[in-house]
């Protein structure tokens, strides 16, 4: 079985130097799982950066599909106006509300996954 | 396949048992007599299917086995690990069905012990039925345990934490020297075991080694800073009740 290198860039990036033997359509499945239980561990720590990004890359160093992870603040929507309180000054307007994607995409080179 | 004894197997359960309860001579050698009739299994092999209804139970001689469970759609849970000294399946002494396999994940040599010599046996010494009692309180101890890593524990608090148990258990068995123990699993298995993906056991089992709080190579687990690796897996052994606990810093007790 082919051996599939999972490198994550959270506040520090975490280089795979060992990777792990996988079927090839293992290999996307098993990197939504480690996504979700790495998110999962690192809740706490998510909104310092506020994006995770997981590249996976084929023994040879080739990059063969990613997985990021990333919040944005909306645009001018109170945090407490959300919970449900008016706005009581504009200060404290400024602070913002949050959504997060999770997005997923090939290989920089433009060719479909190996792994599919 | 039937295969001769050797000597030095049978007082593992001896020493599992005296490492929970205390036995007297005579129930030393009671349990030392029992009639066992040898079996080895190859790795990945059942040892008590799912569903059987044994009229024994099987004494783990050497080897790594497993409880396991699968579901019908082919995924697998491990719900324990076995070493040398344990009898996993000592419940299908009260219960008739398995609810639940028994399998060998290296190869395995069990002693199979006939219930109605372990009814005979604690009738005469209920000292002994006390020990049996204690052991299978134990197991349902250490699955609360496990169910709180499950529920509650990051990855790698969890692996750690099943490290610093395998340590301690193995420990208490006499197998576990200057902080190593087989661990002859592979990290498939392990995350089939802590509900991870075998990616993040990797990843976590990586972490671990260059903190310098582990080795692992060649089917061997060698906890190079005890103390450490207790805290940073939330280690509380309260949950093994056994005598003579060690401690977090000082290692195995003398016996």
């Amino acid at each position: 079985m082919p051996r599939y290198f999972f490198h994550i860039q959270d506040s520090h990036s975490q280089i795979d130097r060992e990777g792990t033997e996988l079927g090839s359509l293992e290999a996307q499945e098993e990197a939504v799982r480690l996504a979700g239980q790495m998110l999962r561990d690192g809740a706490p720590n998510f909104w310092k950066d506020g994006k995770w990004r997981l590249d996976v890359a084929s023994p040879t160093g080739v990059p063969l599909f990613t997985l990021v992870v990333a919040a944005f603040e909306a645009p001018n929507v109170a945090l407490h106006e959300q919970q449900g309180s008016p706005a009581t000054s504009p200060a404290q307007g400024s602070r913002r509300g949050r959504r997060g994607v999770l997005t997923a995409g090939g290989s920089q080179r433009g060719k479909a996954p190996a792994c599919t | 396949m039937v295969q001769a004894e050797r000597p030095s197997d049978r007082p593992r359960l001896v020493c599992k048992l005296e490492s929970i309860a205390e036995l007297t001579a005579e129930e030393r050698r009671a349990v030392l007599n029992l009639p066992m009739v040898i079996q080895r299994h190859h790795a990945g092999h059942d040892i008590v299917r799912d569903g059987d209804r044994p009229d024994e139970c099987c004494l783990v001689l050497d080897g790594f086995a497993c409880r396991y469970k699968l579901l019908p759609n082919g995924r697998r849970q491990i719900m324990s690990f076995h070493v040398p000294g344990d009898i996993p399946d000592l419940q299908s002494l009260h219960l008739a069905v398995m609810d639940h396999a028994l399998g060998a994940l290296a190869p395995t040599h069990v002693a199979c012990i006939p219930h109605k010599d372990i009814r005979e046996l604690t009738q005469r010494f209920p000292g002994l039925l006390h020990a049996f009692w204690r052991s299978t309180l134990i197991d349902a101890a250490t699955h609360r345990e496990w169910i709180v890593g499950l529920g509650q524990l990051d990855a790698s608090e969890r692996i750690a934490h099943l490290f610093c148990e395998m340590l301690l258990r193995y420990e208490a068995v006499g197998l576990a020297v200057g902080g190593a123990f087989k661990l002859p699993v592979t990290q498939a298995e392990l995350a089939d075991a802590l509900g991870l993906s075998p990616v993040h056991v990797n990843r976590v089992v990586q972490d671990l080694r260059r903190r310098g709080l582990i080795t692992w190579s060649s089917s061997t687990v060698t906890v190079l800073k005890r103390q450490e690796l207790m805290a940073h897996a939330l280690f509380d052994p309260t949950y093994l009740h056994q005598r003579g606990a060690t401690s977090l810093t000082e290692g195995p007790a003398a016996r």
